[in-house]
């Protein structure tokens, strides 16, 4: 996956918010996962087709960092929801 | 040509149904009497569709399903709101009700974007607590007991959800309780006058008390075990457990996936807000019966349900 990238959420999933937080099911792993607040946000923001650096963009302005800081932890998450089946990467 | 209507509609879930085959199991529509039917089953021809095993749910689409059931008949569902009811001429009026209440049900409310359980639910003090498990797990004695102890049976099947302003609600299904013939020995309860669920096995309907056509808040869902124990309590489930035994309790988990991958958000969602989840081991037969019955009865009766993060005991009776 690279910064250009654009990244969406795919329909294979249940999820369950709580507490501001989310437990995410890949229907096709079978797998849950427990997303933090931050995950969560992640997720919430590829809901339609978005570029990474652009969320990487989006998420540095909202916690008031850069993005060079933000974009390594970004790449490693989405790379793991990638490789569950969470997202589609084009 | 009319056609002579023999019976009433119904009430399903609150939605008017009106189904040209008669339906014991649910109460009178009672509502609007100016509204059309949400939902209409009419008898007519479906294809032959090649299955493996008693019963099936066959997709063909968001809109589409077909319901095959080796005993009852084929049951294709439209939208929502559409059913044709391909009886077989031998089926058993109770199976071919069971399988209205049960498959087609769900499909229905899958294709309307709600989620459903797969539970027996009961109301206690205005809360319904829904009973889940794998069968055989012991849900449908334990409702009995419930029952017996004077609480609203809701649902023996398929419970379709809906969420509104941050709480869960049941809607009311199936308000006879299939229950073995051993069961029914089990909790006292004479099989005279009861009608017959199953023509080969000893199945039997117990009817509620009283039916109902509300919806009910969902208080808890609690997992059933089979298993002798001395982890004897109402244990919380939270965080992945939590989540992980609501996707056990699904309604055939099979097309909530196949809804969801189609799209459907609402299906996608199993946060179940305002609803605590327990599990519970139940040994086989009686053993505890009275117990467990009882200490659901105290989770009912506890005012801050949800946030329920202790064990609940499962006090041994009094002899």
């Amino acid at each position: 996956m690279q910064p250009t990238s654009t990244v969406s959420l795919a329909n294979n999933h249940f999820r369950a918010n709580h507490d501001g937080s989310a437990i995410i099911m890949s229907i096709s792993a079978g797998k849950f996962f427990s997303f933090d607040e931050i995950g969560f946000e992640i997720f919430n923001a590829i809901e339609k087709p978005i570029r990474v650096d652009e969320l990487v963009a989006d998420l540095a302005q909202k916690h008031n960092t850069t993005t060079d800081v933000v974009m390594p932890d970004v790449l490693k998450f989405l790379n793991k929801l990638s490789e569950n089946e969470l997202i589609s990467v084009e | 040509m009319s056609a002579i209507k023999a019976h009433p509609d119904y009430s399903l879930c609150g939605w008017r149904f009106r189904s040209e085959i008669p339906i014991e199991a649910l109460p009178v529509w009672d509502g609007d009497s100016d509204r059309p039917p949400d939902i209409e089953l009419v008898r007519g021809e479906v294809a032959e569709i090649a299955c493996e095993g008693p019963v099936n749910v066959v997709v063909t689409g968001p809109n589409k399903a077909t319901v095959v059931s080796v005993d009852a008949g084929r049951f294709s569902v439209f939208e929502g709101r559409e059913i044709i009811a391909d009886v077989r001429p031998d089926a058993l009026p109770g199976f071919v009700e069971t399988t209205i209440l049960g498959p087609v049900l769900g499909t229905i409310s899958y294709q309307r974007g709600m989620l459903s359980l797969h539970s027996n639910t009961i109301v206690i003090d205005g809360k319904a607590i829904a009973l889940s498990g794998r069968s055989g797990a012991g849900k449908s004695t334990l409702a009995a007991i419930l029952m017996k102890r004077g609480h609203r049976l809701i649902s023996d099947d398929v419970l379709p959800l809906y969420e509104s302003h941050g709480r869960t609600f049941a809607l009311p299904g199936s308000q006879n309780l299939r229950l073995w013939g051993e069961a029914l020995d089990l909790i006292g309860e004479s099989k005279e006058g009861l009608r017959r669920a199953d023509l080969v096995r000893d199945k039997y309907f117990l009817p509620t008390i009283d039916k109902t056509t509300q919806p009910w808040p969902l208080a808890a869902l609690i997992w059933l075990e089979r298993g002798i124990t001395e982890r004897n309590f109402l244990r919380p489930c939270n965080g992945v457990f939590r989540a992980r035994a609501i996707y056990k309790a699904f309604y055939r988990q099979h097309l909530a996936r196949e809804f969801a991958a189609m799209g459907s958000k609402e299906v996608r969602d199993f946060s179940l807000p305002g609803v605590a989840v327990f599990d519970l081991l139940r040994p086989r037969g009686l053993d505890l019966l009275e117990e467990q019955a009882r200490a659901i009865e105290r989770l009912a009766s506890t005012d801050d349900l949800p946030n329920i993060d202790q064990p609940l005991q499962v006090r041994a009776a009094h002899r």
